[in-house]
Parts: structure tokens; C-alpha cells; sequence
């Protein structure tokens, strides 16, 4: 690189140095807390209330792990968060991709778009609020449904201006030596159109994905029925723990000392998919915020 | 298509949106956009209308069309709660010092990763700081309660230089503080993103140029790498006006207690409470009308101003 080209001080060695070591402690403080997780997970459970868990496990042990895997509520929980995400994914990819490419068309060529935009801007920009949206929820019967979960998440604008602005991106060519050859919209966009946007698919996939698997308050709103509750409700419901329940008899004490000691385990195992797939698109995410710019 | 001599008048008529010809070409897209737009109308513009219970005095079982309209009334009992002006003054602060951490670190931060020579070191670090966006706040604040409790990790690390501990998330005098600085641990790797993307664009003949003419690294950096950046800082800040009222509601909910509602109430556990946990409906859509209106009007304000400034559109 150019900058090389420049003679390096002793200023600049002792910066660049420094920047070294700066840059990889900030590095490994965004990891911390996930590897104290994963101490506490394999630590026992007396070990984990006195604190002395750090970085590492103290009188490692698999029992909590074993406490989990008698967990049933875990595992169904677990079974909603991952059906939530199949669907969920499905559904949300299909209506994106239906909005996206008309919405990408020029102006010129479809003029009624300028009215259009409107209406998905003032979806954008103001919204009913927590109680109105649960109301038209328990109106349309979703209350306690699988689909309350997929529904009303299912459109979100960010992701579709992301594949608008990648399909806009794509030489006009393309479509107008299609149209001249006799081809409509349809044939166009699901011949044409959509495998070139396979990347920005990959990439809006993921969003989605990591939103469903995160999802925690749909679940304990809409859902009632414990069987339904989704991974990060359950997870909820027992982590944040209530501090105003009085713990008085030592059997009591107990329970909540294996309790505590066992979810870190149930923290680490709902990370554990995350910890696996994201650094692999890496690339994917960091090209689509880019471009969408403004994903929250 | 251009050059063809067209005069104003066919031109007028060919950009018509609803003639016979034009439908005939058009029809697919409106098929295509049928479903989205019916999603938007059930889930955002009926819950639109639905603020109406703002202006009344809502009970479930009586529903929309049976509950009784009261006018202002809510509005009335707002405005002269005083959780909830607490509850804004909580929300500006808290989200006016996570928007100005969330892009002077992260700029901060691109300027001294693209001091890093090394890629494959430079990469590493990018993975491990991207990494906490991607948890969820359920998750991240059962392990902050465990790693900022009375004899967490932190407090053993400040107790080993002589600290007292810190009860950093059931003091009111720590809480907001907690809140932002773990929020902005979460968030400042992502935000280096669309930093990075604008560093990597930069013609690296520009520095070249830059060292003939005798600048130094400080200086390589300040006029070159920084300039290129500028029009990044200036867009995320802009839209980042739009997000004045929201500071974070999952953050908030999961990591708050009623030890701390005086500092950490937020406009969005306010109008929670309110609804699930006393069953004021009315009142809470009022709280949630305010905020929906003030944050609309920002919103717009933000796009107006990254478009004059750079040029942003949205669609």
C-alpha cells in the first residue's frame, strides 16, 4: 500500500503498535460476556452463586446440561423458534420480492409507482403503536396462533427498499430486451429478475432469520399457550429473573441455585446457532447494510 | 427513446396511470403488489386508525365501535402524570447519548481499524465486534445481570483497584449510564460497517498523492480517510434524528426493575405498563399517540434533511 511508502518513525511504530493491542482488546471485550456464558454453563452450581465463575469453568461439569436436556418447555420452545423462522423466513421473503420489483420499476415506465411509494412511506414513517396492532391482532383471531408470529412481522419496508435498490441497480437492458422479446412482468421478474438478486435474497434472508430467532415480545403478548411460547419468550420468562419473589425455604434456595446455574446453559445452546452461521455471512450482511444503509 | 421528436401533449398521455394501455401493461405489477400492500393495510394502516382509543375510554369487552368516546380526556391525564414527563425526559437523554456514542465511536473505531495493516487480524477483530448485535437483548441482559450484579465480573475487576461495588442496574444513579454504555457495546461493531465500506471506497492513489505532497500518516488520515467519510457521518446522523423518542425498548424492558423507574422509565415501557398493567388502554394509546406523531414528524424531518445534506432518497 501507499502508505508504506513513507519511512515509519518511532511514533508511528509505537502507534501502530498500540493500535495493535487497542483494536484486539476491544475485539475480545465483545466477546466476554458470551465466553463467561459459556464458563458458567459447564461450572457447578455452588461455584456459579459464590461468583467465582470468570472466563473459565470452576469444578467443570456437564450437570447442566443435563438439567436442560430433561427440560421439555426448552425444547419446544426451541421447536417453535425454529418452525417460526422456516415460515416465517417464507412468508416474508415471498412478499418482499413482490413488493420490491414493481416498486423498482422507473418511473417512466410505471407511472402510478410515485402513488404507490407513497403509501409504503406512510407505513414507514408512523405507526399505531403497541395496543392498536394487539388489538388488530385479537380482532383477525390470531391470539394463542402459531401465525401471530409470522403476520404481522411478516412485511418489513428496510428489507424491501434494500432489494428495491438491488434490483434498481441491475442494467434496464435486461427487462427491456425481455419485453421487446414479447415477456410480461411475471416472466421477467421470476425468470430474469429474481436469480440475479439471489445475493440480496441471502442477505435479507438473514435479517429476517436473526429477527425471528430474537423475537421475544410477539410471543409474550399473543401467545398464551405455554407450548407455543417461542425460545426467547420461555427464555425470558425464566432469565430475567422477578427479584421481588422471596426465596425463604432452603429447598427453595437450591432450586434456584441449579436454575441459575442451568441457564447459562439454556443462554449459550440459543446462542449456539447464531455463534455458528454469522461469521459465514459476514460478506452478505456487511454488502446489504450498506446498500439499505438504514436497517435498523 | 430520447431522441425521438415527442411532443408534451402524448407525452402527457402515455404517462396517464390508468389508460386502457397502460393497465394492460401494468396489471402485473398491480397483481405483484397486491399481497404487500394488503399486509401493510391489516397490520399498519387499521392499527392507524385504531389510535382512535387515544380519545376514548377503551374496555376490551366492549371493543372499538362499543367503548365510549371521551375527547381529550386521555390527553388531559397524560400531560399531567408525572411519570410521563419523566418518562420522555428518560427517553431523550438516554437515546440523544446512544445516537452521539453510536457514531463517534464506530467512526472512531473505522479510523483505527483502517490503521491495521494486517488483514487477516483486521478481519478477525471485524467478526468478533459484529457479534453482539447479533444476540438478542433477553439473552444479553440475563448475562449483564449476571456480570454487572453486586459480585460480578466487573465489580471483581474494580474491586481489584479499589472500587466499591457498583449496583450498575438497580441504582438509579448508574442505570442510564449502564444502559448506554451496553448498549453501545452491542452496537458499535455493526455501525463500523457502513464506515468501513466508505474507507474501502477511498482511490488509494488519493493517499499516494497525499504522501508526495509530504503529509504524514496524521495528516493522510485527517485529510484524506476522514473526507471520505464525512458524507456517511452527516447521512447517519440525519436519519438518526428520526429515532430521538425510541431508546430502546427491548433494551429497557429486559434490563429494568422498579428500582430504577425513575431513571430508566422510557416513553415505551410507560405506555406497556400502562396498557398490560393497569388496563388504561385509552390513556396508554394516548402516550402511544404522542410518540407516534412527534417520532412521524422526526422521521420526515430526518429524510428532508439527509436529502438536502446528501442526497439520500428513501425510495
Amino acid at each position: 500500500m501507499a502508505k508504506n511508502a513513507i519511512k515509519a518513525t518511532p511514533a508511528r511504530k509505537v502507534f501502530v503498535a498500540f493500535n495493535y493491542v487497542f483494536c484486539i482488546a476491544i475485539g475480545i471485550i465483545c466477546l466476554i460476556p458470551v465466553v463467561h456464558i459459556l464458563a458458567l454453563s459447564f461450572s457447578n452450581k455452588y461455584e456459579v452463586m459464590a461468583g467465582h465463575v470468570t472466563l473459565w469453568p470452576m469444578g467443570f461439569t456437564t450437570e447442566n446440561y443435563e438439567i436442560v436436556m430433561r427440560d421439555a418447555q426448552f425444547f419446544r420452545s426451541y421447536g417453535v423458534t425454529i418452525l417460526r423462522s422456516i415460515v416465517g423466513w417464507a412468508v416474508s421473503i415471498v412478499l418482499t420480492v413482490l413488493a420490491a420489483y414493481p416498486l423498482a420499476q422507473r418511473q417512466v415506465t410505471f407511472p402510478a409507482r410515485k402513488y404507490i411509494v407513497v403509501y409504503f412511506m406512510i407505513a414507514m414513517v408512523f405507526n399505531g403503536g403497541m395496543i392498536p396492532t394487539y388489538i388488530v391482532v385479537s380482532e383477525v383471531g390470531l391470539i394463542n396462533s402459531f401465525w401471530a408470529l409470522i403476520l404481522p412481522c411478516a412485511i418489513n419496508t428496510y428489507n424491501i427498499i434494500l432489494m428495491m435498490n438491488f434490483i434498481k441497480a441491475l442494467p434496464d437492458a435486461l427487462q427491456e430486451s425481455a419485453f421487446i422479446d414479447g415477456a410480461n412482468h411475471f416472466t421477467v421478474l421470476f425468470k430474469i429478475i429474481l436469480p440475479l438478486c439471489l445475493p440480496s435474497i441471502a442477505t435479507i434472508s438473514l435479517f429476517i432469520v436473526m429477527h425471528h430467532w430474537n423475537a421475544w415480545f410477539d410471543g409474550s403478548i399473543y401467545i398464551r399457550d405455554e407450548t407455543l411460547k417461542p425460545l426467547q419468550t420461555y427464555l425470558r420468562s425464566i432469565v430475567i429473573v422477578d427479584s421481588s419473589v422471596e426465596l425463604t425455604t432452603i429447598e427453595e434456595m437450591e432450586a434456584q441455585t441449579s436454575a441459575d446455574a442451568a441457564n447459562g446453559a439454556k443462554i449459550f445452546l440459543t446462542m449456539l446457532p447464531i455463534l455458528c452461521v454469522y461469521p459465514f455471512l459476514q460478506k452478505y450482511f456487511a454488502k446489504g447494510i450498506v446498500r439499505g444503509s438504514v436497517k435498523e | 427513446m430520447s431522441t425521438l421528436p415527442i411532443d408534451k401533449k402524448t407525452l402527457k398521455r402515455s404517462n396517464r396511470i390508468f389508460s386502457k394501455r397502460r393497465l394492460k401493461m401494468d396489471y402485473p405489477l398491480y397483481i405483484l403488489l397486491a399481497l404487500p400492500m394488503l399486509f401493510l393495510f391489516v397490520f399498519n394502516y387499521i392499527p392507524m386508525a385504531g389510535v382512535s382509543i387515544a380519545f376514548m375510554k377503551y374496555l376490551p369487552a366492549k371493543g372499538i365501535f362499543g367503548s365510549k368516546w371521551i375527547g381529550m380526556k386521555n390527553f388531559n391525564v397524560l400531560f399531567t402524570m408525572p411519570g410521563f414527563w419523566n418518562a420522555l425526559q428518560n427517553t431523550v437523554t438516554i437515546s440523544i447519548w446512544k445516537i452521539v456514542l453510536n457514531i463517534l465511536v464506530p467512526v472512531c473505531f473505522t479510523i483505527l481499524l483502517n490503521e491495521m495493516g494486517r488483514q487477516r487480524i483486521k478481519k478477525t477483530v471485524q467478526t468478533f465486534i459484529y457479534l453482539p448485535h447479533f444476540v438478542s437483548w433477553v439473552l444479553l441482559a440475563g448475562i449483564f445481570a449476571k456480570l454487572l450484579s453486586g459480585n460480578g465480573l466487573v465489580n471483581q475487576m474494580l474491586g481489584v483497584i479499589g472500587i466499591e461495588p457498583i449496583i450498575f442496574m438497580g441504582d438509579n444513579k448508574w442505570f442510564q449510564f449502564t444502559l448506554i454504555i451496553t448498549n453501545l457495546w452491542k452496537e458499535f461493531g455493526y455501525a463500523t460497517i457502513v464506515y468501513l465500506a466508505a474507507v474501502s471506497g477511498v482511490n488509494q492513489d488519493l493517499y499516494e498523492a497525499a504522501a508526495i505532497d509530504g503529509a504524514g500518516h496524521w495528516k493522510q488520515m485527517l485529510h484524506v480517510t476522514l473526507p471520505s467519510i464525512t458524507p456517511t457521518i452527516i447521512l447517519m446522523s440525519c436519519l438518526a434524528v428520526g429515532n430521538v423518542l425510541n431508546a430502546g425498548f427491548d433494551q429497557v424492558y429486559n434490563m429494568y426493575s422498579s428500582a430504577v423507574y425513575e431513571t430508566g422509565d422510557i416513553l415505551d415501557t410507560l405506555v406497556y405498563r400502562i396498557a398490560f398493567g393497569t388496563g388504561q388502554y385509552g390513556l396508554s394509546g394516548a402516550a402511544s399517540l404522542f410518540k407516534s406523531i412527534v417520532s412521524g414528524v422526526l422521521i420526515m424531518v430526518s429524510y428532508k434533511a439527509a436529502y438536502k445534506l446528501s442526497g439520500y432518497h428513501v425510495f
